[in-house]
């Protein structure tokens, strides 16, 4: 009886895991199989392997364009991001400014702004300060929202770092300044490089900010022109865009994300200050 | 004493770029929010350079206007809904895996947090593909009957793709906090014989709890504030059946010109949000626990 009722457990939980999986794992395949299908759309039955797709993708202007675009985007995001917020938590971790605790709790407070609630003042904000259609425009933005989460964790990395060399260097008289960059960023490397990655990667995931900013067909980053895509085309086959190119193409714009969640969770491991930056 | 001052003044300085950034980009359209949904600020149309300020009368406006009233319903409906699948789901997945072998522990992890690591971009490209009436996945088959889900499952569907899209990460909140509870428990419900859910019921639940309530939190505030998903998968319709009030508030804005209105109705999703931000604020400590000190209810019942 008890047997039974063991039994009867275990095949609840593996049903559900199997169904779990199931349903789960639909949209996944889709996107490889057709990416290396020359046959279009067709998911069932006929597969043919090949790489024409990903060769037509860089031989497609827009596409190309794209990327482009995503790339400068999120390297001027990132590298704002990565040097305010090293300043800034710098500055809360070691300098004492005024009103250290009001300035933690504004940052908390920007962490959990919807942004969903401020876009149309943000629209308003960004159109008066002619940085609609820009690279600037999306990159200031997106900086400013990832700012509060970097500002705490690099303060969370500078904390760890020992006190005395700052102390040797005060005693030498060198300048704030002078410290944060020849003792402190050395230091730090590997937790610089990890910020600089994660803020990259999210930069260039970020959908809704060039959504709301950029307007523009030759200013999309990639993330715009695979939704504009969607609502232009639909799956429709075209002789331009076939299913396959465009699955290619994603695939390929995914390959970045994907590399550094790999990298900050695998390689940055070893990184003795690695502790506070890899939770995400 | 003058060394000190000296010093503090360089941490401002410091901290100027943020400031900076912050008060143009995050504090000044907050503030500037309150500002225009007491005005009937336009970007175009009739209002255009015609700024009066109205007061309240956007409010009072919102609040007879059955369209908002549908979408508040339509949006507290899809956030719970979301959320209570999101985390029961992730808790159930999260303990269930702990059982598996390595091989395939790792392979529900791909599965499971593919929606928060891939752009959300792609995300939904590939729901559109699974869903769509003639060339999707699911039309394909031939044991699915054929419907066109945007429209006949539109609430149905948007809500599998912000399951499929938020539950990664709260995935990952429970498994790295089963990971910090302490082994003894478990080896002493080994010892007690217990079964799962009594399992669930003394060991996980009293020492999970401040996360469960945590990601309850963070995936209502998600679900209320979702927009893009919605946007680009349905765009509200079929009529109005899948329009949130983010979305009435865009609609609003950049469809009719109305940025007054629009951002008065933003304003109530924010006071929405802020409601649960302040039990969010209290609780959010859990994530580590105090001290060695074994706490729970499971110190009771052995």
């Amino acid at each position: 009886m008890a047997n039974t009722r063991k039994l009867c457990k275990t095949a609840i939980k593996y049903s559900f895991l199997l169904t779990f999986i199931i349903v789960f794992s639909i949209p996944l395949p889709w996107l490889v199989i057709t990416a290396f299908n020359s046959l279009g759309q067709t998911f069932y039955g006929s597969f043919a392997f090949t790489l024409d797709n990903f060769s037509a993708v860089f031989q497609e202007y827009r596409l190309m364009n794209s990327l482009l675009n995503s790339l400068i985007i999120s390297t001027m995001a990132a590298a704002l991001t990565t040097c305010i917020s090293l300043m800034s938590a710098y500055s809360i971790a070691r300098l004492n400014p005024p009103k250290k605790n009001s300035y933690l709790r504004l940052l908390a407070f920007c962490l959990f702004l919807p942004f969903s609630t401020v876009m149309i003042p943000i629209y308003a904000i960004a159109s008066f300060l002619r940085l609609t259609n820009t690279y600037s425009g999306p990159a200031i933005i997106i900086c400013a929202f990832e700012l509060p989460f970097f500002i705490w964790l690099s303060k969370a990395v500078i904390e760890r770092l020992p006190n005395e060399l700052e102390d040797m260097c005060q005693l030498d008289g060198i300048s704030s300044l002078q410290t944060l960059v020849r003792i402190v960023v050395p230091n730090i490397r590997g937790a610089i490089t990890a910020i600089f990655l994660l803020s990259f990667a999210s930069a260039w995931n970020e959908l809704t900010i060039p959504f709301l900013l950029t307007t523009s067909p030759d200013k999309y980053p990639a993330s715009l022109f695979i939704l504009y895509f969607i609502r232009e085309n639909g799956l429709s086959r075209q002789a331009t865009y076939s299913p396959g190119l465009f699955a290619a193409f994603s695939l390929i714009y995914v390959l970045p994300s994907i590399l550094i969640y790999i990298v900050t969770k695998v390689f940055l491991r070893k990184d003795p200050y690695k502790s506070s930056v890899i939770l995400g | 004493m003058k060394r000190l001052r000296k010093k503090t003044a360089t941490g401002t300085l410091f901290q100027l770029p943020s400031y900076l950034i912050l008060s143009l980009i995050v504090f000044l359209p907050s503030f500037w929010a309150i500002f225009m949904s007491m005005t009937n600020y336009a970007i175009a149309g009739a209002n255009y350079n015609n700024l009066q300020f109205t007061f309240l009368s956007n409010y009072f406006r919102l609040f007879t206007d059955p369209e908002f009233g549908n979408s508040l319903l339509i949006t507290l409906e899809f956030a719970i809904i979301t959320t209570a699948v999101e985390v029961s789901l992730s808790l159930i997945l999260a303990i269930v895996i702990r059982g598996l072998n390595r091989i395939l522990q790792y392979l529900y992890y791909v599965v499971i947090l593919a929606g928060t690591i891939l752009p959300l971009s792609v995300s939904i490209y590939m729901f559109i593909n699974v869903f769509h009436f003639k060339y999707g996945i699911l039309a394909q088959t031939s044991f699915i009957p054929a419907v066109d889900w945007f429209s006949s499952y539109a609430f149905l569907t948007v809500i599998l793709c912000e399951i499929w899209v938020n539950i990664g990460w709260i995935f990952f909140l429970y498994v790295t906090s089963i990971d910090g509870v302490p082994l003894q428990y478990f080896e002493l419900a080994e010892l007690d014989s217990l079964d799962l859910i009594q399992k669930i019921k003394n060991v996980y639940f009293p020492q999970i709890k401040g996360v469960i309530i945590v990601t309850l939190l963070f995936g209502l505030i998600n679900g209320l504030q979702s927009f893009m998903i919605i946007m680009s998968l349905t765009n509200g319709g079929p009529r109005n059946l899948t329009e949130v009030i983010s979305l009435f508030a865009y609609k609003q804005a950049f469809k009719l010109f109305d940025f007054g209105y629009g951002t008065t109705a933003n304003m109530i999703l924010f006071l929405l949000i802020v409601v649960l931000l302040v039990p969010l604020n209290r609780s959010i400590n859990p994530f580590g626990r105090k001290g060695g000190e074994p706490r729970g209810e499971y110190q009771e019942t052995v």
